[in-house]
C-alpha cells in the first residue's frame, strides 16, 4: 500500500539510467592508427575494474531513482506484521469506577498496568481501556510492544471518576474492541473486583472466544467504607427524612450532617438509619443535602443531595367544560387519593396556549379531539420533556384520523359492547385495581398501537383500550391513553368502584410523586425538565455550563458527570437536580476468590488450540517515505562520490551519453 | 640572411603544407635550407676542385689526373667539393598507413615534402633523379633524369600520390631492382611498418648491387606518444581505446596504460632492431618525426651524400 501511488509512475525513470549506461557502453569509439604492428589487445585488467565500477555506478542510480520515487510514493508498512506464532492481543482494562478512588487503589492499578506494558513481547499487540459506568473508552492502542510508550503516556492520564463499572456491560462491549483484530486475546482487568460490579447474569461475563480473562485485584485488604445510601420522605405535610446509611466497621465517631438549601439544619450521631423528624419547611423546593463527618477514605459517598418540593403538585385537568360531568369525575378522582394530595386546577382546551404546563405534575385531557393543534403540540413538548398526561378520547376524538397528542391513527367507532379481555396486573396504575371484567363499553374507539406503545388493557376485540407510551426509555414522561371518554353514552366505567381507585393510582403514577426525595445517580440519563423549543441551561455544582450551545436544541436530557445539585433554567422558571453517586459502587465489598476464579475459567484456555487462527495485527500502517528518502540521498551521495573521484570524467562534451541524477552530465568511463 | 630564407629555414610542415604548389614547397624548403647551409664550411655544392688524392686500386681511373701524372708520373685523383652527377632514386611508400596523421600533415603528405625538396635539391646539383611509388606493388616509376623539365614532372607525379593499399617492401624491392640497373643513391621514403629481418632482406640485394640506401622512416607524433591518443580529440579520458589499422582495418583494444608503458619500449625495440638490420646492409636509417622541419632530413640527406661523395 502506498500514500501516493501515482508517484509509483517515477520508477519509469530508471529507464533513463540504463539506457545512457547503455549508451555509453556501446560506444566504442575507434580511432585510426597507422599500425597494430606494436600493439597489443590489453583492455582485460582495466575493463574488469572499470566494469565493476561502472556496474555499481549504474546499480547506484537505478537504487537511488527507485528510493525517490518509492520515498514520494509513500509506502506503508504494517507495523509489527512481522507476527510471531506467539503474538497476542492484550487488552489492559483499568476499572475507573469510583470505588477505585479508594485509598491507593488506582495507583496500585497504574502499577500493574505499567507491569503489563513492560512484559509485552515482541510482536504483541495492547491496547488500553479505560472502563467506568456507561464508558468504556479504548484510551489508546492497539499498539506493537515497540511501541508500548503510548501507553504508559495514556496511563499516566487516567483518572478514576464517580461513576459505576458494572463487569457485564464491560465484557458485552468487549467484542467491540477485540473483534477487528484476529489474534488471540488477554484481557487483563484491573479492578478492585466488586462484588456489586457483578452483572445481574454470571453469563454476561462471558468474554468473546478465543479470549483469555485475567483478573488483577487490587482492592487491597482495606475496604471498609461508611456512606449515605439514600434518603426517604415521608409525610405530606409534615416530613420526616430518615438518612439510610452504610455504617461501615469503623468505630471512628461520626455524625450525620442534614443541611437544607446550603444551610446546616441539625446533626446527629451516625446510625444506620438517622430520622430527622417534622421538618419544617416553607412552600417550594428545597433542596436537602445530608453528610457525614468526618469524611473517610471514599468521600464520594459521605454525601447524599435531594430535592425536596413541599408544595402542593397540581394537576391540570382540560375538558370542554368545568362543570361538566366528566369534570367533576375526573377531579374528585384526582384528589381523593391520600398518599400525596394532589390540586386540581381546570382548564379548557383554548385556554392551555396560555399556559404553563411545567408548572403541573400531569395533565389529564378529556377527549383530546377538543385540543388545536398548537396546544396539542405543547403537551406532546411537555410530555417529551419529562411531563406526564392522562388522554382520554371522546366523540371529538373519533372524528380525526390521528390522535393529536400521540398521532395514533384513530381507525374507527366501534358500536359492538365489548368487556375487558385482558388487563396487565404488572403495571403500577392496575396492580391493586380489580374489577375490569365488570365494565361494559357499549361504545369505543379503535386505534393503531404504535411501535413502542404498551396495551395495559385490551378488549374482547383485542382493540387496546388502555395504552401507555412512554416518552423514550431515558425519559419520565408518559401518556395514558383511554381509548374511551367517561360517558354513560359509552361505557359505564364512571360509576365503577373501580374508577376512583384507577384514576388515583394514575394520577400518582404520572405525577411521579413519592416520599423519596428526588436525586438521581451520576451517569445516569437524566431529563432536564426543559420543554423543546423553549431553551434553557444547566449550570453543574461547579457552577460551569452543563450543556454546550449545541446540546441546548436537545436539551431535554443531559448526563450528570458530578454530584451536588445541577440548577436548571429555563422558561423563567429554575429548578434543582440532585445528582449522588451509586450507592451500590459505594459498598466495597469484594467478589470472592471462587467467583473470580470461575469467571477466568468461563472462556476456554487459549494457546495450543489450532483453532485461534493467528493474524497479522491490523495495527495502522505507518509510512516509511522518510527513511527511503534519507537512503536515496545516501545512494546520491555515493554516486556522486564514486562519479567524480573514482572514474574518470570526460568533459569535453564528445560522448553521448550523460549522467543521471547527478547533473554531472558527463560519460563516466 | 634574408627575412625569406630565414622564414624557409624554419617552415614547420604545417607551414609548408599551407603553400599549395609542392615545387614552391620544395623550393622554399630546399633554398631555405641551403642559405642556412652558408654558414658551415662544411657543405657545398661545386666542381671547385678540392685536392689530390693517390690513386688506390679499385678507383675510377676516370678521375685519374693525367696531367699531373705526365709531370710527375704518379697517379693521383682530383676532389671535389662536390660529388656529381649521382643518381638518386627516391622510393617513395604511399601506403594506406602512410595517411595517418595526427595533425595537420600526414605521414604521406610530409612524405611528398620531402621527396619533393629532395628531388630539387638533386635536380639542382644536376643529379638524375628518379622516382618510385609502391604500396603492395610498384604502383608508378620514373626513371632517373636531369634534364631541365624533369623536375616540373617529378613534382606533379608526387603530387598526384594518394594512399592505399598495404606495405610489402620485400616484393617492392625486388621489383626495385629491375629499374636500378645502375649503382646510385636510393633514398626511401617509409614509414618502415615491416619486420626487421625482412627489411634486411628486402634492402640487401641493392645494397650489394652497389646502392647507397637512406632510409627515412616517418613516424607521426601519435605514434611516438600514442598516449596522447587518450589526453586529446575523441579518446580522451579513455581508459582504452579501440584502434583501427589503416591498412588492414583490424581493430584491436588497447588500454591507455599499454600506450603509456609499453608501447614505447617496443617502439624503441623495433626502432633499434630497424636501425641494427639497417645498418647490416650499410644503409642508413633516419627517423623523421612529421612535426619536425625538413631541414633535418634533408641534413642527413646530405651528408649521407657527403659521405659518397
Amino acid at each position: 500500500m502506498f500514500l501516493a501511488p501515482f508517484f509509483l509512475a517515477g520508477l519509469l525513470a530508471i529507464g533513463l539510467p540504463i539506457i545512457l549506461h547503455r549508451i555509453a557502453r556501446q560506444e566504442r569509439i575507434k580511432l585510426p592508427f597507422a599500425s597494430l604492428m606494436l600493439l597489443e589487445a590489453s583492455e582485460v585488467r582495466d575493463t574488469s575494474r572499470r566494469s565493476l565500477r561502472y556496474w555499481i555506478l549504474l546499480a547506484l542510480r537505478i537504487a537511488f531513482l527507485v528510493l525517490l520515487a518509492l520515498a514520494f510514493a509513500g509506502p506503508l508498512m504494517k507495523a509489527g506484521t512481522a507476527t510471531t506464532e506467539a503474538a497476542q492481543l492484550h487488552a489492559i482494562v483499568l476499572d475507573g469506577s469510583l470505588s477505585m478512588q479508594y485509598g491507593d487503589r488506582w495507583a496500585r492499578a497504574q502499577e500493574q498496568a505499567r507491569k503489563l506494558i513492560d512484559g509485552l513481547k515482541r510482536g504483541d499487540q495492547a491496547l488500553l481501556i479505560w472502563a467506568s459506568g456507561r464508558k468504556i473508552e479504548l484510551a489508546a492502542g492497539p499498539v506493537g510492544a515497540d511501541d508500548a510508550g503510548v501507553l504508559r503516556s495514556t496511563l499516566a492520564t487516567l483518572k478514576p471518576n464517580l461513576d459505576r463499572l458494572d463487569y457485564g456491560s464491560l465484557m458485552t462491549s468487549s467484542q467491540a474492541w477485540l473483534s477487528a483484530n484476529g489474534m488471540a486475546a488477554h484481557v487483563h482487568l484491573i479492578t478492585d473486583a466488586q462484588q456489586s460490579a457483578s452483572p445481574l447474569r454470571f453469563a454476561d461475563l462471558q468474554a468473546p472466544p478465543h479470549t483469555q480473562v485475567h483478573v488483577y485485584d487490587v482492592a487491597g485488604d482495606q475496604s471498609d467504607n461508611a456512606g449515605i445510601t439514600g434518603v426517604d420522605v415521608r409525610g405530606a405535610r409534615e416530613r420526616t427524612l430518615t438518612v439510610n446509611v452504610r455504617t461501615g466497621t469503623s468505630t471512628k465517631q461520626r455524625e450525620v450532617v442534614l443541611s437544607i438549601d446550603d444551610r446546616e439544619y441539625a446533626r446527629k450521631p451516625l446510625a444506620q438509619s438517622v430520622i430527622f423528624p417534622q421538618l419544617q419547611l416553607k412552600s417550594g423546593t428545597h433542596r436537602l443535602r445530608a453528610s457525614l463527618v468526618p469524611g473517610d477514605a471514599l468521600p464520594q459517598d459521605d454525601d447524599f443531595y435531594g430535592v425536596i418540593e413541599h408544595t402542593e403538585p397540581s394537576v391540570l385537568l382540560v375538558t370542554h367544560d368545568a362543570q361538566s360531568d366528566e369534570a367533576a369525575y375526573f377531579a374528585a378522582a384526582i384528589e381523593s387519593q391520600t398518599l400525596v394530595p394532589l390540586k386540581v386546577v381546570h382548564a379548557t382546551a383554548p385556554s392551555i396556549a396560555n399556559t404553563a404546563l411545567q408548572e403541573y405534575s400531569a395533565i389529564v385531557i378529556a377527549d383530546s379531539g377538543l385540543l388545536t393543534p398548537a396546544a396539542a403540540k405543547r403537551i406532546a413538548q411537555y410530555v417529551a420533556a419529562g411531563g406526564a398526561a392522562f388522554v382520554t378520547l371522546g366523540p371529538q376524538s373519533a372524528r380525526l384520523q390521528n390522535e393529536p397528542i400521540t398521532g395514533l391513527a384513530v381507525r374507527k367507532t366501534t358500536s359492538d359492547e365489548q368487556r375487558v379481555a385482558q388487563v396487565d396486573d404488572s403495571h403500577p396504575v392496575l396492580r391493586d385495581v380489580a374489577g375490569w371484567r365488570a365494565v361494559r363499553f357499549m361504545r369505543h374507539i379503535v386505534v393503531a398501537l404504535g411501535e413502542h406503545d404498551r396495551s395495559l388493557i385490551t378488549l374482547q376485540d383485542q382493540s387496546p383500550l388502555l395504552i401507555e407510551r412512554l416518552a423514550d426509555a431515558q425519559s419520565s414522561g408518559r401518556i395514558l391513553l383511554l381509548a374511551a371518554p367517561l360517558n354513560r353514552d359509552w361505557n359505564d366505567l364512571g360509576i365503577h368502584p373501580l374508577f376512583v381507585r384507577f384514576i388515583a393510582d394514575a394520577a400518582h403514577y404520572l405525577t411521579g410523586r413519592d416520599a423519596t426525595a428526588m436525586s438521581y445517580t451520576v451517569g445516569a440519563q437524566v431529563t432536564t425538565g426543559i420543554i423543546g423549543g423553549v431553551g434553557g441551561q444547566i449550570f453543574s455544582p461547579s457552577g460551569e455550563r452543563a450543556l454546550q450551545l449545541s446540546d441546548l436544541a436537545g436539551a431535554t436530557h443531559f448526563v450528570p458527570d458530578q454530584t451536588g445539585f445541577y440548577e436548571v433554567r429555563s422558561d423563567n422558571r429554575k429548578h434543582w437536580l440532585a445528582v449522588n453517586v451509586d450507592a451500590r459502587e459505594a459498598d466495597l465489598a469484594k467478589l470472592g476468590g471462587e467467583a473470580i476464579a470461575r469467571w477466568q475459567a468461563l472462556t476456554p484456555a487459549l494457546p495450543a488450540s489450532t483453532e485461534v487462527v493467528i493474524q497479522p495485527a491490523e495495527t495502522p500502517p505507518r509510512s516509511i517515505g522518510w527513511p527511503l528518502l534519507v537512503a536515496a540521498a545516501l545512494f546520491l551521495l555515493s554516486e556522486l562520490l564514486l562519479a567524480n573521484y573514482r572514474l574518470t570524467i570526460r568533459r569535453d562534451g564528445t560522448g553521448t551519453g550523460t549522467g543521471t541524477g547527478t547533473g554531472s552530465g558527463e560519460v563516466m568511463q | 640572411m634574408s627575412p625569406n630564407a630565414t622564414i624557409g629555414h624554419l617552415l614547420p610542415p604545417a607551414t609548408l603544407a599551407s603553400l599549395a604548389n609542392l615545387e614552391l614547397v620544395a623550393r622554399v624548403a630546399v633554398e631555405g635550407f641551403l642559405i642556412g647551409l652558408h654558414r658551415s664550411p662544411r657543405f657545398g655544392f661545386s666542381q671547385e676542385f678540392k685536392e689530390y688524392r693517390a690513386y688506390v686500386e679499385g678507383d675510377d681511373p676516370r678521375f685519374v689526373d693525367w696531367n699531373v701524372y705526365a709531370r710527375t708520373e704518379r697517379t693521383y685523383i682530383r676532389r671535389y667539393e662536390g660529388e656529381t652527377n649521382t643518381r638518386l632514386m627516391i622510393l617513395l611508400d604511399a601506403s594506406a598507413s602512410m595517411s595517418y596523421a595526427s595533425h595537420s600533415v600526414s605521414k604521406l603528405q610530409y612524405a611528398k615534402f620531402l621527396t619533393a625538396a629532395l628531388s630539387y635539391l638533386a635536380m639542382r646539383q644536376h643529379d638524375p633523379t628518379g622516382l618510385i611509388v609502391f604500396d603492395e606493388e610498384v604502383r608508378q616509376y620514373r626513371p632517373p633524369t636531369a634534364r631541365a623539365g624533369g623536375l616540373t614532372g617529378m613534382l606533379h607525379t608526387i603530387d598526384a600520390v594518394q594512399a592505399s593499399g598495404r606495405t610489402r617492401l620485400l616484393e617492392c624491392f625486388a621489383k626495385f631492382r629491375e629499374h636500378l640497373t645502375r649503382r646510385g643513391l636510393v633514398a626511401v621514403v617509409t614509414d618502415l611498418y615491416c619486420d626487421p629481418a625482412a627489411l634486411t632482406k628486402a634492402v640487401q640485394p641493392l645494397a650489394y648491387h652497389g646502392h647507397d640506401i637512406v632510409i627515412f622512416q616517418l613516424l607521426d607524433p601519435n605514434e611516438r606518444r600514442p598516449e596522447a591518443l587518450t589526453a586529446t580529440g575523441a579518446g580522451k579520458g579513455r581508459e582504452s581505446l579501440l584502434l583501427e589499422d589503416m591498412e588492414t582495418q583490424a581493430t584491436i583494444q588497447v588500454s591507455a596504460q599499454y600506450l603509456r608503458e609499453t608501447y614505447a619500449e617496443r617502439l624503441d625495440t623495433h626502432l633499434g632492431d630497424l636501425r641494427r638490420a639497417t645498418a647490416s646492409v650499410g644503409a642508413h636509417h633516419v627517423v623523421v618525426a612529421t612535426d619536425e622541419p625538413l631541414d633535418r632530413a634533408l641534413r642527413q640527406y646530405l651528408k649521407f651524400r657527403e659521405g659518397r661523395a
